[in-house]
């Protein structure tokens, strides 16, 4: 008796708390196959929570929508309506879908974005369960650059301590107004991650001020922290490099980002962004009296804070306070000479780069189908689809993701991604598997298109020749047509290539 | 039917070996230290092992390399004597797992019936295997026919692949370095077993067994000669017109190991037609007594310092050429190490070793899935790359120390140089360092590293004698470069 009523009086309450800017996302998806690519495998479903932020406009986590076919949104109280994408930003995980039934959008209103908060504040997370609104509290334990799954941007996530599971979209609450979404979760220690205000706001406003949405500056700088005494002696020689307030500053810069290589290089120490200086850790102060505003042109704020230290990894600052295209100052030191240096801010661009973490503007994975071997462009996808992949994924294409995913290039590995057995290629399978194409008849190979020109030339056969290896995949010309008419019928094929 | 025709088998047999001669086969009882590869400078644990061995005519008692490995002490017990004898090893090899053992008390061999050298076997044969399986005290005698003969890893090696012959007689823990036994005389020595399957166990089989006696008549055992390659089989119609292979025989080399004895002889793209005058199948086999067998057979015949000819097919063109056999071992270790410390370098908290199977092993059973993925490409590709190094050193292990602090997540990285003189090799590492160390005008140890995104490992030279010391203290770490 005791326990029904406690049921009763939890419905009521949320009832009482329904919150009227949520709705149930449902995506139908499906992927293309990596391994057969003219294809796509199978259907499925995913489902998680959007907030209205404007009218008619909700936000939820870009991964929610990946491979989509089809979305809807819901309420406990109403039927499904179709949604449509009105702006996605894969490499922050970010997306607004919008909805034009007027209906269905009388019943939500919109929600407003927090203001500062910090570490240990209580926050209340909301959800959806047996399509009751649920409300459960979590405490802001810490923040955490977050890697995007699509891209290698890394962007601000606030660590939430809860006991709840998650749910894709989620909204952390403070004070009625939205403080973070939920993208991700780490179950082992009940901690949910929220994307933070910062990385919402700048999204937000980029999408519905600027004409043309600039997206986010892809920091592609990794450095190590200078708090090792004997480092900072070897490094700094007779420079102490520390501040007004004798707080020591600079970072080793060991990948510079090949983006700002010009500028920017191995073995430097940086130590300030236009006037921010950077602790020997790589923070920077968050600055004071956050405020936003969405005619600012350069907002200059952090909602969040260390309640210890105040700052924040410069990296986040970087990603939060400025624009694509917008250009900045930089103090380093190279060897022992300060040097001040200027650097455009550009958005990642996975075409631009030598191994894409995902070609997230194209589903579509791009192959040519030639003697049976499947031939691909290396991407941080087909090495994702084994489980653990920095562990499991074929050691010699998960090197060249992890040295190529932000080296810049206009070129491409290009590896046999599969192999379809057939008479034109017995003998071949033990040789080439997963191995990267170095020449096709003595052209060298840097994508699809090297390939495609080179499969052109007209000689007696055809060498494929590999990394590491002087095997050679080789096809007599005169045999491949009648083996491509054999394979297509063979494996159900419709296109023997696909080039975006 | 089967089981009666099995037990008349066995009784056949064993009343055709002389009856005294059971004597000559011997329990082993071993106590070993293992090394330790993961701390390279302190043993690890010790423990007892029990095997089969027997003595062949002239006095060699002959067991598998495994039995004995790491011994700190090795008894025999006979069958027929209640005293036990000590015994030490007086050679050894890991790739084919053979020992030849030595009694300390020369008594060990009075009256005892000594086993004769058979003649090589046939598919089909019927043999018995005699030892001591599951540490009993009694012998036993289990029956079985001459399988099949395959090429396979030796597990004691790791990564030697030699000849085996394959029986149902069963072989079991304890049967390891006992005799195989066909008419009364040795055909092989049983080693190893797979457990996922029934009734298949293996023994060395007699050639690789004479191949052993025959190397160590010198006093020294060299070991099986390696060609050093890697060739790809020729079942592709094109890819056999492409090299202007006409018939079906011919293998092409798709690599070749850095020292190895084809090196500057043969080329990669060469295809291989005969070795010895024997032709080499598209599939790398060639015909024997026992069917298609792998074209390792010619080689793992031969001796180090022997000359073979290898007839190749060069640009379509037939070519002689004369190889003095050898073996290789410069580049990533891919053999166990036994009965010897690993080699490592230590100073201020940092251990230095050279790559190695047994180093990736530290990471467990699934090292080949949990160790860094940067080792495993070394170990993948190093041996058979065109680097000039001759090892790949690793910075395995950073002892938690004042002076490390700041770059402990150096551990597993691969050393490029050190103050910009490039490593090629643990030694040379060593020399690099005791030059550096005793240069005034430098004042850190900079090392770098293969990996660019990563800081230098910088040790300061006036802090080192300090950081040795507690090193010591904490971890009994000794310092081995001075």
């Amino acid at each position: 008796m005791k326990k029904i009523l406690l049921v009763f009086i939890f419905l009521l309450t949320s009832s009482l708390y329904a919150d009227d800017f949520l709705v149930t996302v449902n995506v139908a998806y499906q992927p293309y196959s990596l391994t057969s690519p003219w294809r796509k495998s199978v259907i499925g479903n995913r489902s998680g929570i959007g907030v209205m932020v404007k009218k008619g406009i909700f936000l939820i986590p870009a991964d929610l929508i990946k491979d989509f076919t089809n979305i809807t949104v819901s309420t406990p109280n109403s039927n499904k309506v179709n949604a449509t994408v009105f702006n996605v930003d894969y490499g922050m995980n970010l997306c607004l879908l919008k909805v034009d039934d007027q209906k269905f959008l009388s019943t939500l209103n919109t929600i407003k974005l927090a203001d500062s908060y910090k570490i240990g504040d209580s926050f209340t997370i909301e959800f959806f369960k047996d399509e009751l609104l649920v409300k459960n509290n979590g405490t802001f334990q810490n923040f955490y650059l977050l890697k995007s799954w699509f891209s290698p941007y890394l962007y601000l996530t606030m660590v939430i301590k809860t006991l709840v599971k998650s749910t894709p979209g989620m909204p952390l609450i403070k004070n009625g107004m939205l403080a973070g979404i939920c993208v991700a979760s780490n179950d082992n220690k009940n901690q949910l991650y929220f994307t933070s205000l910062e990385v919402i706001y700048h999204f937000l406003k980029d999408s519905f001020s600027n004409k043309k949405y600039k997206g986010f500056v892809f920091n592609n700088i990794k450095y190590t922290d200078m708090k090792s005494k004997i480092f900072r002696e070897y490094m700094l020689g007779k420079n102490t490099l520390r501040d007004k307030n004798n707080v020591e500053l600079g970072v080793y810069i060991i990948r510079p980002g090949s983006n700002y290589k010009d500028s920017l290089k191995n073995g430097d120490i940086l130590y300030k962004i236009d006037d921010m200086t950077i602790g020997n850790g790589g923070r920077v102060k968050a600055l004071e009296n956050p405020f936003f505003s969405f005619s600012e042109s350069r907002q200059k704020y952090f909602f969040i804070s260390d309640k210890k230290s105040g700052d924040i990894d410069f990296r986040a600052m970087m990603n939060n306070i400025y624009f694509p295209g917008d250009t900045i100052s930089l103090s380093i030191l190279r060897k022992n000479k300060s040097i001040k240096t200027k650097i455009a801010l550009m958005k990642y661009d996975p075409e631009k780069f030598l191994v894409p973490e995902t070609f997230y503007d194209r589903s579509r994975p791009s192959y040519i189908i030639y003697g049976g071997l499947i031939l691909e462009e290396l991407s941080g996808s087909f090495l994702k689809q084994w489980k653990d992949y920095d562990e499991n994924s074929p050691v010699d294409l998960y090197l060249k993701y992890k040295n190529g995913v932000t080296k810049m290039s206009d070129k491409k590995y290009v590896f046999v991604a599969n192999y379809l057995a057939d008479e034109i290629n017995l003998g071949y399978d033990d040789y080439c598997y997963y191995k990267t194409v170095k020449y096709i008849n003595d052209i060298p190979i840097g994508s699809l298109k090297d390939v495609e020109k080179a499969l052109n030339i007209k000689r007696k056969y055809t060498v494929i020749e590999f990394e590491n290896t002087s095997f050679k995949a080789i096809f007599d010309q005169a045999d491949i047509q009648k083996a491509n008419t054999r394979i297509m019928n063979n494996y159900d094929i419709n296109n023997m290539k696909y080039i975006f | 039917m089967k089981s009666k025709l099995i037990l008349f088998i066995l009784i056949f047999s064993i009343f055709s070996i002389h009856a005294n001669s059971l004597n000559s086969i011997v329990k082993i009882i071993v106590n070993r230290q293992d090394r330790n590869c993961y701390a390279p400078w302190q043993r690890g644990n010790i423990s007892g092992a029990s095997g089969s061995g027997f003595v062949l005519e002239g006095g060699a008692i002959i067991t598998n390399a495994h039995v004995v490995k790491n011994a700190t002490t090795i008894i025999l017990k006979r069958l027929d004597s209640p005293r036990q004898f000590s015994a030490h090893v007086k050679y050894v090899s890991n790739e084919c797992d053979l020992a030849y053992i030595v009694a300390d008390d020369k008594s060990f061999y009075k009256n005892i019936n000594m086993l004769k050298l058979g003649d090589m076997p046939d598919l089909g044969d019927n043999v018995i295997v005699i030892g001591y399986p599951a540490g009993g005290e009694k012998i036993s005698f289990t029956a079985g026919v001459i399988s099949r003969l395959d090429y396979e890893v030796y597990v004691q090696d790791g990564n030697a692949m030699n000849f085996v012959f394959q029986t149902d007689a069963a072989i079991n823990p304890g049967n390891s370095g006992g005799p195989v036994l066909m008419d009364g005389k040795v055909v092989g020595v049983a080693f190893q077993a797979q457990s996922n399957l029934q009734s298949v166990g293996y023994f060395i089989p007699f050639m690789v067994l004479q191949h052993f006696l025959k190397d160590i008549q010198d006093g020294n055992y060299e070991g099986f000669p390696k060609l050093g390659i890697a060739y790809e089989d020729m079942q592709n119609k094109a890819a056999r017109e492409f090299y202007g292979i006409t018939d079906e025989v011919g293998i092409v080399i798709t690599n070749i190991a850095k020292d190895s004895p084809v090196t500057g002889i043969l080329k990669e793209d060469d295809v291989i037609l005969k070795i010895d005058n024997t032709p080499v199948g598209i599939d790398g086999k060639i015909t024997s007594r026992w069917g298609r067998i792998n074209n390792d057979f010619i080689i793992k015949n031969k001796f180090i310092g022997e000359k073979i000819k290898i007839c190749v097919l060069r640009n379509k063109k037939h070519i002689n050429k004369s190889i003095i056999l050898s073996t290789y071992k410069k580049g990533v270790r891919k053999s166990h190490r036994y009965n010897e410390d690993y080699p490592y370098l230590s100073i201020a908290g940092y251990v230095f070793q050279p790559l190695s199977r047994d180093y990736l092993e530290t990471w467990g059973k699934k090292w080949y899935v949990l160790s860094p993925s940067s080792l495993k490409y070394y170990y993948k590709n190093f041996n058979l790359s065109n680097e000039n190094r001759k090892e790949i050193v690793v910075l395995s292990r950073i002892l938690p120390l004042e002076i490390n602090q700041g770059f402990r997540h150096l551990s597993y990285e691969t050393v490029n140089n050190i103050n910009g003189k490039k490593v090629l090799s643990l030694n040379d590492m060593k020399n690099i360092l005791k030059s550096v160390l005793n240069n005034k005008k430098e004042s850190y140890i900079v090392i770098t590293f293969d990996e660019m995104n990563t800081i230098p490992l910088v040790i300061p030279k006036d802090r080192i004698k300090v950081a040795d010391k507690k090193a010591f203290e904490s971890y009994l770490l000794p310092v081995e470069v001075r």
